[in-house]
């Protein structure tokens, strides 16, 4: 799992890294119409084109004749039944590609989080870390240790109740590396970024493999007692032609246009 | 033109430290220096209201800062008027508002910056007091003193704790939650607004878990979108919350600001009141709609509370005198961010900018802590010291009313009482009940209410009044005689310096809500913490044993505020009301035919 | 018809009546209805007491 994920992140970064002389919405918006282009090449190859296509000519034609016969409210209300059948037909024809496209897509949005979603901690603003472990935490917080671009500004605070110590540190200078933690004698490590964005920050790291699924921007954590380590990031937003929003809702936007737009020239039927 | 309105500036304070004070010095030995007559009486909202139609209370209509309903006679304020919506839709819990609610300015007359903007001059007034709503107008301005907090009132507090040794529950503008903790872990439940669209009015809740450690003096705080760290002795940033009225369409945004004071043996917690967040406001603080949430991109949440110094919790002995300060140079921080930021972008036209600080300290620190109290001041030197780097802008800088201390509390009702103008039900009665609640009003001839009026039980007016309109002036001379005769028991010294009464020493004819006598205390008199809400206590004067020491609620003539400018005056003693007509003059705006006062220059 | 009844001066019935009348209301009865209501509704509807002086209490001058 790990190499499979270090793999698609060396791609991404590869890229961003690519358009980073440019704002960050640009590169966002390759990978948004990329990535509609790419479901549109899994969709024809995984779904029946030909039965889409003679359910989609019945949707036109129970429509074309409802409003023919709109002054007949027996066939009216008997082209309403049909189009909700072939509705059902046309749901059920999507539904194979829809599934070949959730695992990859929901692969992609999770990995572009932490290029997009995230904002690297800003300066002179105490921002918080937190360990969850199995147990405890008995007796003194773990020990951790910081780069001098940073200051631990308060005492490390044990939530017993929720098994977790939160430290507050104040990045002083920019600064991309890692936060090292002593725990049962073991080093634990933590990446973290500060100063000013766009970049790669990686959310959480946890230690089951199956959770690194959802958290995949770091290695899942080896030593035993600690279930994950994470640092509390602002969130980002995308600035597109002076608004601002969140970029998920671009690639939303963009991946969809450019399927509808470039479905003619793949001959796909949608 | 900028003008500063900086309330309780006090001219013998100044005089005293001219020398620490290098900015306003130079400012004098330049420019001009005067004592400014007050208004009757000398409150801020009444003050200020002057300032702003160049009106006096008779013709603006704000004589106190509580006035009184005559059908009730319970205390309400002077300034704003909410009305909830008269017609709604019951559906289970909830009242739907089929007509809107209206919160309503209780100020007449029309405002300076109103007509110079009819005259196409532009102009930004900042945190008016009584200006709450902000008068309707395409300028740009910001609601100031007179502004609630999201429950509605002038600002109330919370304090969590599980101290044993605290036991109140309701303080005079707070209220106090015990807390129950497991392992080190509590919630607080902040109040937000009642729900006005719940029949039952609940109030609307957000909750904040909090984690303490169990040996270190910290805590973590877990807000539904955040989380943070304090240590003990530290302030939180602002934090924002959404409180919920119908799940998923309508909630109401509101910031607030948490101190950790203690985190063992006890957990002790302030929270401040939860201010209207200017970037979502859930009433009117701006004119336009959009100019809050400007500031509040530009600059951040902010203060927007009418009086946002924490008085009340230092008085409660909730916050120390030291925590006091910290507490009221946060909020003077905020104000001068704004100032800079006004300063910045101001061209032409004019800015009146307003700073509460030197009043609000002045209260707690008057005649005891001048070290302290010299050090706001400088601050407010500070942001006057960058006015006057504007060039080519002339500058008028003003105070409301001066300071005073405020030693004795005198019980007017009680007084009323023992000169059997009012009568109880029972004579055993006596005591801090509020409202007038053991008052037989069918034989009570006058009461007092707020902090400088005394009421007729007026036939006609009052609802079951007895005094009748032919003994109206006879009654009024009887008990101004007597109140002139009032001494000390303990020092044998007079009271009260001066008696006004509404009709004679007002122009304007707005007199609906005024006070029949307007009592003048002599200085370190002040009508007492109970007459205000109308209480009837044994004694009929009492020494102040609050921490609030210092007050400016007595004679006009005892108080003055003060009038500095980079020109010279022409006018040898001027009065508040000069202020609008100096500076529509200054535009050559006309004033209305209302207006009263002079130019200045 | 048989709910309670209250009784008026003369002088204030005629005065109802032509305010009645002039205002537009179907009878007198309705119009002392309607301002009964208003003035009950004010008093009802404001806030209680002790709502009114906690209210105030932020201004720091009161107790």
């Amino acid at each position: 799992m790990d190499l499979f994920h270090t793999v698609v992140n060396a791609v991404l970064r590869a890229f961003v890294a690519l358009f980073s002389w440019a704002p960050p919405s640009v590169g966002l918006t390759i990978i948004s119409a990329s990535a509609g282009m790419g479901m549109l090449w899994v969709f024809r190859r995984t779904s029946d084109q030909a039965r889409i296509r003679r359910v989609k000519k019945k949707v036109y034609a129970h429509l074309l004749e409802m409003r023919v016969y709109s002054d007949e409210p027996a066939l009216t209300w008997r082209a309403q039944r049909s189009l909700l059948k072939v509705n059902v037909q046309y749901l059920l024809l999507t539904l194979p590609p829809c599934l070949f496209l959730a695992v990859p897509v929901a692969v992609l949005l999770i990995h572009v989080e932490a290029f997009y979603g995230r904002a690297p901690l800003e300066l002179a603003r105490p921002a918080l870390v937190t360990a969850a472990f199995d147990s405890g935490p008995e007796g003194p917080a773990p020990e951790l240790t910081i780069p001098p671009q940073f200051d631990i500004s308060a005492p490390p605070v044990r939530v017993l109740s929720e098994h977790q110590v939160s430290w507050r540190v104040l990045p002083r200078a920019p600064f991309s590396g890692e936060l090292t933690f002593a725990i049962n004698g073991r080093k634990v490590t933590k990446r973290v970024v500060a100063g000013r964005g766009p970049a790669f920050v990686p959310g959480r790291r946890v230690r089951s493999v199956w959770a690194s699924f959802w958290y995949p921007d770091e290695p899942h954590i080896s030593a035993p007692g600690i279930e994950w380590i994470e640092v509390s990031y602002p969130g980002a937003v995308i600035s597109v032609f002076g608004w601002q929003i969140p970029w998920l809702a671009w690639f939303v936007i963009v991946s969809m246009l450019s399927a509808l737009l470039l479905k003619k020239r793949f001959g796909v039927t949608l | 033109m900028i003008v500063l309105g900086i309330d309780g500036m006090d001219p013998v304070f100044l005089e005293r430290h001219w020398n620490s004070l290098p900015n306003l010095n130079r400012l004098r030995q330049r420019g001009d220096f005067r004592r400014l007559a007050t208004t009757i009486p000398p409150q801020s909202p009444v003050a200020w209201s002057t300032v702003s139609t160049g009106l006096d209370p008779g013709g603006h209509g704000i004589f106190d800062f509580i006035h009184r309903d005559p059908a009730t006679r319970l205390p309400i304020s002077s300034m704003a008027e909410v009305t909830a919506a008269s017609t709604t839709l019951h559906i289970g819990p909830y009242l739907l508002p089929l007509s809107s609610g209206r919160v309503e300015s209780l100020r007449a007359g029309r405002t300076f910056w109103q007509l110079l903007g009819d005259h196409g001059v532009p102009a930004t007034v900042i945190r008016m007091p009584a200006n709450f709503p902000p008068a309707e107008c395409e300028q740009e301005s910001l609601a100031g003193m007179g502004t609630p907090d999201l429950n509605g009132s002038f600002g109330t507090f919370t304090f969590f704790t599980n101290d044993p040794a605290e036991r109140r529950t309701q303080i005079s503008g707070g209220r106090i939650v015990r807390l129950h903790i497991e392992s080190g872990s509590t919630v607080l439940h902040i109040h937000g607004p009642p729900n006005t669209l719940r029949a039952d009015h609940a109030t609307r809740d957000i909750a904040v878990q909090v984690h303490a450690d169990p040996t270190a003096a910290a805590a973590r705080f877990d807000m539904p979108e955040q989380q943070f760290v304090l240590r003990q002795g530290e302030w939180s940033d602002w934090q924002r919350a959404d409180f919920r009225l119908i799940a998923g369409l309508k909630s109401v945004s509101g910031i607030f600001r948490i101190y950790l004071q203690q985190v063992h043996p006890y957990l002790r917690i302030y929270v401040s009141p939860v201010n209207v967040d200017p970037n979502d406001p859930a009433l009117p603080l701006s004119t336009p709609k959009r100019f809050s949430r400007t500031l509040a991109a530009e600059l951040g949440p902010f203060y927007t509370q009418g009086i946002a110094e924490e008085t009340s919790a230092f008085r409660a002995g909730i916050l120390s005198k030291p925590e006091f300060l910290v507490q009221s140079r946060k909020v003077l921080a905020d104000s001068l961010r704004m100032f800079r930021y006004q300063l910045n972008r101001f061209s032409s036209g004019l800015l009146f900018y307003y700073f509460s600080s030197i009043d609000q300290n002045s209260h707690m620190l008057w005649g005891k802590y001048e070290a302290d109290l010299l050090d706001i001041y400088r601050k407010v030197d500070g942001a006057v010291g960058e006015a006057m780097a504007q060039p080519n802008t002339e500058l008028l800088i003003l105070s409301d009313h001066g300071f005073a201390p405020f030693d004795r509390a005198v019980h007017l009702n009680t007084w009323l009482m023992q000169q059997g103008y009012l009568t109880l039900n029972n004579p055993s009665h006596m005591g801090d009940a509020e409202e007038f609640a053991h008052v037989n009003w069918e034989k009570t001839q006058a009461y007092a209410l707020g902090l400088n009026g005394i009421y007729l039980n007026l036939y006609g007016r009052e609802n079951g009044g007895v005094v009748s309109l032919a003994d109206k002036q006879d009654l009024l001379d009887e008990i101004s005689q007597k109140l002139l005769d009032f001494r000390d028991p303990v020092n044998g010294e007079h009271v009260i310096d001066k008696i006004y009464f509404a009709d004679k020493v007002y122009r304007g004819r707005n007199l609906k809500n005024a006070p029949d006598i307007i009592v003048g205390f002599r200085r370190g008199y002040r009508a007492s913490w109970q007459t205000a809400l109308g209480a009837v206590p044994a004694a009929a004067i009492e020494d102040n044993t609050q921490a609030w020491i210092g007050d400016h609620c007595m004679a006009a003539d005892e108080v003055p505020g003060v009038l500095l400018s980079n020109r010279k005056f022409q006018v040898g003693n001027p009065e508040m009301t000069d202020i609008a007509a100096t500076i529509l003059n200054e535009f050559g705006v006309p004033g209305t035919r209302e207006m009263l006062g002079r130019m200045v220059f | 018809m048989f709910g309670p009844s209250i009784k008026l001066n003369k002088d204030l019935w005629e005065r109802v009546k032509r305010c009645a009348s002039a205002a537009g209301y179907s009878s007198p009865e309705e119009f002392v209805e309607h301002v009964l209501e208003r003035e009950l509704a004010k008093v009802e509807g404001a806030a209680s007491d002790e709502e009114i002086v906690k209210k105030l209490q932020g201004l720091g001058y009161i107790d």
